[in-house]
């Protein structure tokens, strides 16, 4: 063993969790998308969003109240447990992260993502 | 009248913050003895490196990336400790600088691609204690 070994394995390890890390972006961004194209499936989201203009606006400035978020978990979560463990798993990590500001900032960056899919709703929003 | 320029979207702002605090600063050992002494010693390389690997360990969400970073630690600390061997014996051939550099840069990548994970997908605040739910 040298020493240029031992770097070459320090090295080759940092490869592989570089392949991990990479892997683990591409999983959850796949996750949110079938996310997306669960909750835009389900009409009660669609007419919740509807029926609540302000919801668009508070989520783009990042002012949500603590009902609206309550609500808009609740649709999140029963749209989650449509998806398989593997999405479930990556999706819960960032719903559930230790942040209360984070959790609001996920959500809302959700709720418009969701309604840029579905027209209708950013039209009711603006 | 004039419009307001837009500015950087808070999660861009976050990461941008994490990689100069996170990513950046602990190089800057590197760049003082560049500058002060002339050159840079492998040494010096593999044990920023080895503490790099502790730091991305330590911080990361996932079990796979903690375990491998204290193990990439262990391995570059053990680097270190012959490169200063050989350094304090005064052997004039001595590894080249371009190894710890490739970890240094692979380590740099995955604590990025983490920190992307986290405040761009998860838009996850950054520091989390300064954000307004402590105040």
């Amino acid at each position: 063993m040298s020493l240029e070994f031992l770097g070459l394995l320090g090295a080759l390890l940092a490869t592989i969790a570089a392949g991990f890390s990479t892997y683990r972006l591409s999983t959850k961004q796949e996750a949110e998308h079938r996310l997306l194209a669960s909750l835009t499936k389900n009409q009660s989201y669609i007419r919740w969003l509807r029926m609540n203009r302000n919801l668009l606006t508070h989520a783009r400035n990042q002012r949500l109240s603590v009902d609206e978020l309550q609500e808009l978990t609740k649709y999140l979560l029963d749209a989650v447990k449509q998806l398989d463990k593997n999405d479930r798993h990556a999706l819960l990590e960032a719903i559930h992260q230790p942040s209360a500001q984070g959790r609001a900032n996920y959500a809302a960056k959700l709720i418009t993502e969701s309604a840029e899919q579905d027209r209708s709703v950013v039209r009711a929003g603006d | 009248m004039g419009e307001r320029i837009p500015g950087l979207p808070s999660y861009w702002q976050n990461y941008a913050l994490c990689l100069i605090f996170h990513l950046l600063l602990p190089l800057v050992p590197i760049l003082s003895e560049t500058v002060f002494a002339g050159s840079v010693r492998v040494s010096t390389l593999y044990l920023t490196a080895s503490l790099y690997g502790l730091t991305l360990g330590s911080s990361a969400h996932s079990r796979l990336l903690f375990g491998a970073g204290v193990v990439i630690s262990l391995l570059l600390a053990g680097a270190f400790g012959w490169a200063a061997s050989l350094e304090m014996k005064h052997v004039t051939t001595l590894p080249g600088t371009t190894v710890p550099l490739i970890v240094i840069l692979v380590l740099f990548v995955i604590h990025a691609l983490e920190r992307y994970n986290r405040h761009i997908v998860d838009r996850a605040p950054y520091w989390e204690f300064m954000t307004a739910e402590d105040k």
